[in-house]
């Protein structure tokens, strides 16, 4: 079974926002919530800014399903991290926990598409975040799953949109496994190797890792 | 009134202690399968009908594809 992860290359991403276009496009979110957007440091700097893309992570163990009050999360068998809008209070427990700021809550005045307001619950509004393009607990592709969470790509066999239409690949999106062999083939490909930080405990084959892990030994000892 | 305020005070801890509870983080599963709170498959739709292995099968190839070292053939 995939295990679905995002992975952004501070390397690659050139601060370009298709990703967050892309994303607000395709779920038709409305204005005020950023279901994902990148954040830059070193602005300006040459040689020193870096930029990446940041939405929720599907967290293996997500602090926003832990705090919770309503138990409104569930994780699915691939691992995304989705959330019942119909349970949902809005007390904004999980914007608190997520170490990312994926949770995102409509403004009072704001309306989706067809116009419809968005605050139902007080004036924080139920919480939108990225779905991983898998849409919600509705029915798949139904016009309710779309209405409140977006369009559910994987149920037709695509990945995220962000990271499919990401222009330099530095997004990627989908099982962690390859992930973790794509960006392992680009470390190498860069001339690094077992001293790059966590070379030893990233996903992929056990028999890299504890090549990695013997490699780093050996780094150890020489340095 | 005795009787009620330590309902009232055992209500209260009941209540907080449900409060300070940490629900389960990870992907449930009993007896081998899938049993978190129920959410249609994403291989069961009109794309792929019900075959779980063809939509692995597709995510699988699609997430390879996004490496241009070997996009050409296509994975």
């Amino acid at each position: 079974m995939a295990r679905m992860k995002f992975l952004c290359d501070a390397e690659r991403c050139i601060e370009c926002n298709a990703c967050v276009t892309a994303c607000k496009n395709e779920h038709e979110v409305p204005w005020g919530i950023n279901r994902r957007r990148v954040v830059t440091i070193n602005d300006g700097q040459v040689g020193a800014e870096k930029s990446m893309s940041v939405a929720c992570m599907h967290c293996s163990d997500a602090p926003c399903m832990a705090v919770c009050p309503v138990d409104c999360f569930y994780k699915t068998e691939d691992g995304v991290v989705l959330h019942d809008k119909d349970l949902c209070i809005g007390c904004g427990y999980c914007f608190y926990a997520c170490p990312f700021g994926a949770p995102q809550f409509p403004a009072s005045n704001a309306s989706t598409p067809d116009g419809r307001a968005t605050d139902w619950f007080g004036a924080r509004g139920k919480m939108d975040k990225c779905t991983f393009c898998a849409g919600g607990p509705e029915e798949n592709g139904s016009e309710a799953e779309f209405s409140k969470y977006g369009r559910n790509r994987l149920s037709e066999g695509k990945l995220p949109l962000c990271a499919e239409m990401c222009s330099t690949k530095a997004l990627l999106g989908g099982d962690g496994d390859i992930l973790a062999d794509i960006y392992r083939e680009r470390v190498t490909v860069r001339g690094k190797g077992s001293e790059v930080w966590g070379w030893g405990t990233a996903y992929g084959k056990p028999e890299q890792q504890s090549d990695a892990g013997s490699a780093g030994k050996q780094t150890e000892r020489s340095s | 009134m005795k009787f009620v305020i330590s309902a009232v005070v055992v209500a209260f801890v009941v209540v907080f202690q449900i409060g300070c509870s940490e629900p389960s983080q990870g992907v449930e599963y009993q007896d081998g399968r899938y049993a978190g709170k129920p959410d249609t498959p994403n291989w069961e739709g009109a794309a792929f009908d019900g075959n779980r292995e063809n939509w692995e099968r597709e995510i699988k190839r699609r997430t390879r594809l996004q490496s241009e070292y070997t996009r050409p053939g296509g994975a």
